[in-house]
């Protein structure tokens, strides 16, 4: 379990680039996140996450065509690789573990009066 | 027209992103900009872009700063560390003198400064302190004096409303007898209650509300509180006071903090002293301090009180007094004017020079420090040159030159830590001060030295970074650079060097000479092998007793002269106010007198140099004889003052001799307009002086003895006048001096290594010339005067600039001493001589093993 150990953010970007599936660069991953999600993300946080899952070992990255839209700058498109998709896959396991030794009476509760 | 994004934000992004992130995420950001100006406009896309920009300052995003190539830092750290130490190591002399230079120079700055910081810590000990004020009078001839009537203190609380507290105190001094052993204590204070509450004051034992309130009480300091009652059990035991009064002991107070200026091992309530001239308000018995309200400042209340004394003072009194206040934490560095004692005082002058000595040392070891690193660099131009091919970058060389400088100054502090530790004890025996250097409470100050320090470092690491990063490399290989030849600024920091440790050569002679002088000085009368008691004659019959015992006294041998008088030399003094008829004018003086016999400048071998002595046997010289000194003729303008007329209270006295100026109290001060009047009969205090002869102390034994035995319930202790005498002043200028000349000679030492590690590069580059000039015949005392000469002239540059500022500065620095010796040309000569020789011995030691070397060894060096 240890080996796969990713936190929140880093998961939702591992998600969102898994879902973008060969369109996954900056500008779409913050957008997707921030629809999908609801949720704001700064590009410095989110480049800063990106770099550290490529260090890690989760994403590949590779430059694209430079187009004159992004005044001539390339877009870096990520992917998730194997160990990505299985930290993924271990993160998730690991929920479901948990969520099914959560006894019945709790999931049960509508409101807990103390 | 396409919105563009904030240029600035985005040359700025540029600048710190790290380069292989750096052109995908500015496409982020500029498509992200330009849906922005879509959405939200074109001003709130410029505001998200800057704030976007903000938010990309993130470590993994920033990039390493680090110039030219990403090498390894830390390695190359650890390689120019290895390399500094073997530098050093192969330069052993060089980096010896270097090191050894800075830390001398570091442990002298710190040790002066911790004299400095002590000598002006005074009375700041206590938040109490700062609000508490000193009274001083001024009468019409502009004399200041520190005592006041005793019953200003409590008419000033009562009317003025500003003044909250105010109390007053006395020196005295007495002998203390308990169970029949005798104590004689020089240090007493009387006082009033309120000193306790104002002052911080720690009482052990007893109640600070009352201790000092009802006569007869005595506050005893923990240590006499020791050496009285070594039983312990202090409080409500009874004291003799000179065996004629009986006081309670009703507290003990801690010892007085060594900077306060206040100074007492007992204390007496002030109305212990009985109806002395308490409520007079002519008299000047006692010091007043006061505590102001918090709301009033002292400048206001000040002017309010100038003229205070006007009311009080009756119609004989001549003097227009006025008063004014002084904070108490300014007494111990601003009183040497004032007159009257009360407490510990210092020269301000004695902290001006020291700080003057540690300015100049501290410049003289930065330069050294600085001249020394940077003239070693001549030998390193074929590495630097090298490095630079190799593709060093001027961020390379910051780091080797910074590491090797600091490592230097690193070394030097600790050192100087170390030493400063060590030495302070000797040092503090040295300037009697109690320094204490500690890393915990005094960690601020060391910072502030270990500051300086590094600061002196980063210049040095900084010098060679820029001036030999911007050196062509071609001549760095070659060997022609102008590193090499370029030493005119070396050559201006020698000369600096000089001129400043020229003042510092005059000034320690000055010094010396003063205190030889002082010591020296004919002080008006014989100081040697006079032995003095006080002594209370409470009755005529033994006042009777006491001269037939001076006449059989006079009948040993050992004893040559003896007088009794009410006062003397270095032993308080009354003081009259006299006025003189000069036609319709009327002058007035006020005199510091001493009521003596015919035997007083006999015995104290002072000199009558106008009119007569006093004779006992006539009864006018007692009731109207009057001898006046010196001072007194010069101040009334006489040719001749015998059978000059003096009226004061009125008497008229009619004077009879003048006698020669005799120091009455420190050097410090000039000499008052004194008089002598003639008691033949002495009541109260009186003090008896005896001249003896042959061994002092065998004759004091024998004098102890012998009054003790004739006056067995008066305690009596005969004390030598030297002692006194040399405690009172000439102990703390001498070790002050000492401290003074030790650390001039050791700047001066300093500014000689400096020269001499730099004449030794100096004459390095010259080596091959000298050789060439050898092979050609050249002979070694014609090639030694050469090599003097360039360094002569620049000595005599500096001996000019030097001397002539330090002649000025010199002569307003005397002028604070009211006795000084004159400050002579010789004294410039010597100081320029001391210099030369210093100059020469360090210059011609080098350049004479320079010359005799084997011309083969530099010629076939390449």
């Amino acid at each position: 379990m240890g080996k796969y150990q990713i936190g929140e953010f880093e998961e939702v970007v591992l998600l969102t680039v898994a879902i973008l599936h060969g369109e996954a660069y900056g500008v779409s991953i913050r957008k997707e996140i921030e629809v999908k999600l609801e949720r704001k993300v700064s590009i410095g946080a989110l480049q800063s996450c990106l770099d550290r899952l490529s260090k890690k070992g989760y994403l590949t990255s590779a430059d694209g065509e430079v187009t004159s839209v992004r005044g001539g700058r390339p877009k870096r498109y990520f992917q998730i690789t194997i160990a990505g998709k299985k930290a993924l896959e271990a993160t998730k396991e690991m929920r479901n573990r948990l969520w099914n030794e959560i006894p019945q009476i709790v999931l049960d509760l509508k409101s807990v009066s103390l | 027209m396409k919105i563009q994004p904030p240029q600035l934000a985005l040359m700025f992004f540029r600048w710190f992103c790290r380069r292989d992130l750096r052109d995908h995420i500015e496409g982020d950001l500029l498509e992200f900009f330009d849906e922005n100006v879509h959405i939200k406009g074109p001003t709130a896309a410029k505001r998200i872009f800057i704030y976007e920009i903000i938010k990309l300052l993130h470590p993994r995003i920033i990039r390493f700063f680090y110039s030219g190539l990403k090498l390894n830092f830390l390695g190359m750290s650890k390689l120019n560390f290895l390399l500094a130490l073997r530098r050093m190591k192969r330069n052993r002399v060089h980096a010896l003198i270097n090191i050894f230079g800075l830390t001398v120079g570091l442990v002298a700055v710190t040790l002066m400064l911790l004299y400095i910081n002590y000598e002006s810590s005074y009375d700041q000990f206590d938040d109490r302190l700062f609000r508490v004020e000193r009274i001083y009078q001024t009468d019409k001839v502009k004399e200041t004096w520190n005592s006041t009537p005793y019953p200003l203190a409590a008419e000033l609380i009562n009317k003025i409303p500003e003044v909250q507290e105010a109390f007053n105190l006395r020196k005295t001094s007495n002998y203390l007898v308990v169970n029949e052993a005798v104590f004689l204590e020089k240090n007493g204070l009387f006082a009033d209650q309120p000193l306790l509450q104002l002052f911080p004051f720690n009482l052990i034992k007893g109640n600070p509300k009352t201790a000092l309130s009802s006569p007869g009480s005595i506050l005893l300091s923990s240590t006499l509180a020791h050496k009285l009652f070594p039983e312990g059990n202090y409080l409500e035991q009874t004291i003799s006071l000179d065996k004629t009064l009986e006081v309670k002991v009703t507290g003990v107070f801690e010892d007085f903090q060594q900077n306060s200026h206040l100074e007492a091992d007992y204390i007496l309530s002030f109305e212990t002293i009985g109806n002395y001239g308490l409520d007079s308000w002519q008299g000047r018995g006692s010091v007043c301090y006061i505590q102001l309200n918090n709301s009033s400042r002292a400048a206001q209340v000040e002017t309010q009180i100038a003229s205070f004394l006007d009311n009080y003072l009756t119609q004989e009194s001549y003097y227009t007094e006025t008063l004014q206040l002084r904070p108490v934490s300014d007494i111990y560095l601003q009183s040497s004017r004032i007159r009257g004692g009360l407490g510990k005082s210092s020269e301000r002058t004695v902290i001006y020079l020291f700080l003057a000595v540690a300015i100049f040392t501290s410049l003289i070891t930065a330069l050294n420090y600085m001249n020394a690193s940077s003239a070693e660099l001549i030998n390193r131009d074929l590495e630097i040159g090298i490095k630079k091919v190799m593709g060093s970058s001027r961020g390379n060389f910051a780091l080797q030159f910074m590491i090797e400088a600091l490592l230097v100054a690193v070394i030097g502090f600790i050192l100087a830590l170390g030493i400063t530790f060590v030495s302070l004890p000797f040092y503090n025996e040295l300037v009697n001060k109690p320094l204490t250097l500690s890393l915990i409470t005094h960690w601020s100050f060391l910072l502030k030295i270990f500051g300086f320090t590094m600061m002196a470092g980063i210049i040095v690491g900084l010098y060679p970074t820029l001036y030999l990063s911007a050196l062509k490399v071609s001549n760095l290989i070659t060997g022609n650079s102008t590193v090499r030849r370029k030493s005119t600024a070396r050559k201006a920091l020698v000369t600096f060097q000089l001129i400043i440790s020229m003042p510092l050569i005059f000034t320690a002679i000055l010094m010396s000479e003063q205190i030889n002088y002082l010591q020296n000085r004919d002080i008006g009368f014989n100081k040697h092998n006079l032995a003095r008691t006080r002594l209370t004659v409470n009755s005529p019959q033994m006042d009777q007793k006491l001269r037939a015992f001076k006449e059989e006294l006079l009948q040993e041998s050992r004893i040559i002269d003896c007088s009794i008088t009410q006062t003397g030399p270095y032993h308080s003094g009354n003081s009259m106010n006299v006025s003189w008829q000069d036609g319709s004018q009327e002058e007035h003086v006020m005199l510091r007198t001493h009521d003596v016999d015919e035997d007083f400048t006999g015995t104290y071998k002072m000199e009558i140099v106008e009119g007569r002595n006093f004779n006992d046997d006539l009864p006018s010289d007692a009731a109207t004889g009057l001898i006046i000194n010196e001072t007194t003729k010069r101040y009334f303008k006489w040719n001749s003052a015998v059978g000059k007329r003096l009226s004061s209270n009125g008497i008229d006295y009619r004077i009879i001799g003048v006698v020669k100026d005799f120091n009455d109290y420190t050097m410090f001060k000039r000499i008052p307009p004194m008089a002598l009047r003639l008691r033949t009969q002495v009541y109260d205090q009186s003090l008896v002086s005896v001249r003896v002869s042959g061994n002092p102390d065998e004759s004091l034994q024998f004098l102890n003895t012998v009054f003790n035995e004739t006056f067995p319930q008066e305690p009596i202790q005969f004390e030598l006048l030297t002692n006194d005498f040399d405690r009172s002043y000439l102990s703390s200028l001498d070790s002050v001096s000492k401290v003074f000349i030790f650390f001039s000679a050791l700047a001066i030492f300093l500014a000689a290594l400096g020269l001499y590690s730099l004449v030794s590069f100096a004459t390095q580059l010259q080596q091959k010339m000298i050789a060439i000039r050898k092979v050609l015949g050249a002979g070694i005392t014609g090639l030694f005067t050469m090599l003097l000469k360039e360094y002569l002239l620049l000595f005599l540059i500096a001996a000019v600039l030097g001397l002539l500022s330090t002649y000025f500065i010199a002569i307003q620095v005397m002028d604070v001493m009211a006795y000084h010796t004159t400050v002579k040309i010789s004294y410039l000569l010597i100081g320029g001589a001391i210099s030369l020789g210093v100059v020469l011995a360090s210059v011609s030691a080098k350049i004479f093993f320079t010359t005799r070397a084997n011309p083969v060894d530099s010629i076939s060096r390449e």
